[in-house]
């Protein structure tokens, strides 16, 4: 008898797949030169170091070569690309304010509604501007900035210049310095010492138009023993050329402080996402990572924490799910760099219809990092024998006082927890239903209560005949 | 001096460049002419054929090409000073382990060895490849051991490099396990100044079986770097693949493992397993365990763990009487002992624990 499978639908992205006519204010051509990225900078009206460090990006740009390894990234050409598309309205703090078609795309993606009911601040950015930022006042008294990139430019230029593309310098790889060059939007957010936001802050990216770049940068600094959950969500509608997504996102956790970043992306299908992030975490600070990929044709990222203080800790909790077209190369990077400092990464997959999901890691415990621990758990879940999963962890331990463990597993639903739960008495399909929705609870869990209803409805059950 | 220089143990998939563990660079300076024999000596029944060419052999798909590169091959091709085609006859059992010990010296400093083992359907042996250098010699090893284990056969493979701490030492071992048959390999890294090993095996067909169990040792400066493979290409076949490592002083290793399973390989199963214990803080562990699925209906697993001894069994011991040293060495003899007691042979099993031993005694 030919043995039947679990299915597990696509996501559904019905919910993100609407688009708007392309109102753009002003856009550059496509292409990326010296003049665009010039054209760019005196848009925004920076100042001149701004402008020396995109023109030397660039220059690393040209002369780095693609990766070596990871998703076949041939078919992106620069020369198709448009870099930087403002649109036609300027940054509001007035939900009102902002124009009426880009106000129907966030209220349909919810962001609105979010923002009344549980978040503290909300940044929307509407392809390479934010054209929305609001914080609530009881925190601005507290001295918390939530803002735009450009703006902290020019508002917080001290600060901006002392970190920005700090931790991702333009050399760290081809598409780093890409961003060095053409970078647009984002948020900055900074907490005082001691201040501890209870809700969380969110910032939204939509890429509305074809052919289009967007490069948001995300600077965050959480001072000494203070605390920020930080949300981001990413979509765009489908079309036929490719979009291009590099973003990078640097963190810096001070002393004892806490950050929590979660990220639910759910790019299209014709988006290469090529994200960079990464998290200095001082002593005794924690940053936690939170990931869902769902969306994209291409996704390298691998959230990175530096763990440069003793006791630093740090974690993180990733889901990827890979269906037909899609090749999501994701994972994590640690560096121990002081000692008792701590780490855990605990990844799943599912790869479905000719999907890739690669899971990517290296945990990095230098000579200094005596009685450190890292824990590394890995679970890829295949649903058909035309798709890949494929685990590539390093591990690189140049001291002996620590505890290293890592474990990973790869395969389909187990026969035998299906024939528990039935013996239980559930329906064979309420089973396997209730073993998939098992396997992504425990990103599910760390999310906000919206986001894991949401990421729930993202992954829909089909389910049929036995397993095999 | 001919120098040989090639890109070996390439990983399957390539990871982050910069962290160096995509590939190992070979560089091993060969003999001008064919060097002599060296010093061998073969221990077989009447029943194995044993001969000194490979006429008449068809090797049709070459697993141990994944991890010898063509400059190598080429050089091995060239070089072979020892060449030994070893067939076990279809249904035979070899009683005792089929054992090549070859021991370099002053006279006899270089061996590139190539020997090629089939063992017929039903057919069931073990051999021993052991490999030793005299202290103090430039010794110079270069090989490579390919298996064809055909229907329902098995064989056990247990190399022993034992070579002194000066020596130069790339190895590659290629095998192909068909419908039903076992193939285990054993491998003991224990000597060499820069030991390069390589291992690629094809479970071809269904329900063919492999274990593949390693132990390293890295003391002084050595610097180990190995690659190994299980590929599951039939249907419902299985593998372990077991790794033991003692790291001390200012070693440093490499150690690459994949299980590969391919389309069509439904109903299998692997396993690979590493830990390390290492006793020095100046020591270097890179682990690479690649897991490389292209099969829903198949299970694998990996695992690794690496640290010290556990200090309250090191209090236990010593709180019973024994010393740290010899706590320490009764501690790599439990890491190593569970493959060990796999060779078939009393004599290396001690000299492998002799050496284990020494080594902690010099820098534990």
């Amino acid at each position: 008898m030919e043995k039947q499978k679990t299915r597990v639908d696509d996501i559904n992205r019905e919910r993100f797949d609407f688009r708007d006519a392309d109102k753009s204010g002003y856009k550059t051509g496509k292409g990326l030169t010296a003049d665009i990225v010039t054209e760019i900078s005196k848009m925004k009206n920076e100042p001149a170091w701004m402008l020396k460090h995109r023109l030397r990006s660039l220059e690393i740009y040209h002369r780095t070569p693609l990766p070596a390894w990871g998703p076949p990234l041939g078919k992106l050409n620069m020369d198709e690309i448009v870099t930087y598309v403002k649109p036609d309205t300027g940054l509001k703090s007035d939900w009102n304010e902002v124009p009426e078609y880009i106000k129907n795309t966030f209220e349909r993606l919810g962001i609105p509604k979010a923002e009344r009911e549980s978040l503290a601040g909300v940044g929307a950015q509407y392809d390479s501007e934010v054209v929305y930022h609001n914080i609530r006042r009881e925190l601005l008294s507290q001295g918390v900035i939530y803002t735009d990139m450009e703006t902290a430019v020019q508002e917080h230029e001290d600060i901006v210049k002392e970190l920005f593309m700090k931790l991702v310098p333009p050399q760290d790889h081809k598409f780093a310095a890409l961003h060095g060059a053409v970078w647009s939007g984002g948020s900055y957010v900074y907490v005082p010492e001691g201040v501890r936001l209870a809700i969380p802050l969110q910032s939204y990216f939509r890429l509305n138009a074809p052919g289009a770049g967007q490069f948001e940068h995300t600077l965050i600094v959480v001072e000494k023993g203070a605390s920020v959950h930080f949300i981001e969500g990413c979509s765009a509608p489908k079309y036929n050329v490719l979009n291009l997504h590099a973003g990078c996102v640097e963190l810096y956790v001070r002393e004892g402080a806490t950050l929590r970043y979660s990220t639910i992306e759910n790019w299209s299908k014709n988006m290469m996402n090529l994200n960079t992030k990464r998290a200095l975490v001082e002593k005794n600070a924690t940053i936690e990572w939170i990931s869902g990929t769902f969306g994209s044709n291409t996704t390298m990222l691998y959230p990175s924490s530096i763990l440069k203080g003793e006791g630093a800790r740090s974690t993180f909790t990733g889901i990827t799910f890979a269906g037909n077209g899609q090749h999501l190369d994701t994972g994590a990077k640690v560096v121990h760099a002081a000692p008792n400092t701590s780490s855990t990464v605990s990844s799943r997959s599912i790869s479905k219809d000719g999907g890739i999901a690669v899971y990517r890691s290296v945990i990095n415990i230098l000579q200094n990092a005596s009685e450190s621990k890292s824990s590394i758990v890995c679970e890829s879940l295949m649903m058909d024998s035309v798709s890949r999963s494929d685990t590539i962890p390093v591990m690189d331990i140049r001291n002996d006082r620590v505890d290293i463990g890592h474990e990973a597993k790869i395969g389909r639903i187990s026969d035998a927890a299906i024939f528990y739960l039935m013996t239980r008495g559930l329906p064979e399909e309420e089973a396997k239903a209730m073993i998939v929705r098992g396997f992504v609870e425990p990103i599910a869990k760390e999310l906000p209560l919206e986001y894991a209803v949401e990421m729930n409805r993202l992954i829909s059950l089909e389910l049929e005949g036995t397993i095999g | 001096m001919r120098q040989l220089a090639a890109t070996i143990n390439r990983m399957p998939v390539n990871t982050w460049r910069r962290l160096d563990v995509n590939e190992a660079e070979l560089v091993m300076r060969g003999p001008d002419k064919k060097p002599g024999a060296g010093g061998a000596n073969i221990q077989a029944s009447g029943q194995i054929q044993i001969r000194q060419n490979f006429e008449g052999l068809d090797f049709g798909e070459d697993a141990a090409k994944l991890f010898v590169p063509a400059e190598m091959g080429a050089f091995i091709d060239e070089h072979t000073n020892r060449r030994h085609f070893i067939r076990i006859p279809n249904d035979h059992t070899e009683q005792e382990p089929i054992v090549l010990a070859m021991r370099l010296n002053g006279e006899n400093q270089v061996l590139v060895d190539d020997v090629v083992i089939e063992a017929g359907e039903g057919s069931n042996a073990a051999v021993i490849l052991h490999y030793t250098s005299e202290n103090g010699v430039p010794a110079y090893h270069c090989g490579r051991t390919r298996l064809i284990v055909h229907r329902n056969a098995r064989v056990k493979l247990v190399k022993v490099q034992m070579l002194g701490s000066e020596a130069a030492h790339a190895d590659a071992i290629g095998g192909h396990v068909q419908e039903g048959a076992q193939l285990d390999v054993i491998i003991a890294e224990l000597g060499a100044a820069r030991p390069l090993s390589g291992c690629n095996l094809v479970l071809d067909g269904e329900g063919a079986g492999a274990g593949l169990d390693v132990v390293y040792l890295g003391d002084g400066r050595r610097s180990l770097d190995m690659s190994y493979r299980v590929e599951h290409r039939g249907r419902a076949t299985v593998s372990d693949i077991c790794a033991k490592g003692i790291l001390l002083e200012r070693s440093k290793k490499v150690f690459r493992d994949t299980l590969d399973f391919v389309r069509g390989a439904s109903g299998s199963k692997g396993r690979e397993e590493e830990s390390v214990l290492m006793l020095s803080p100046e020591v270097r562990n890179i682990s690479v365990p690649l897991l490389l699925c292209g099969e829903d209906d198949v299970e694998g697993e990996h695992a690794m763990t690496s640290g010290r001894p556990d200090e309250r069994i090191l209090f236990y011991l010593m709180s019973r009487g024994i010393n740290e040293l010899a706590a320490k060495k009764l501690l790599a003899q439990a890491a190593f002992s569970s493959i060990i007691e796999k060779i078939p042979d009393a004599a290396v099993r001690n000299e492998i624990l002799g050496t284990v031993h020494k080594s902690i005694e010099r820098g534990g």
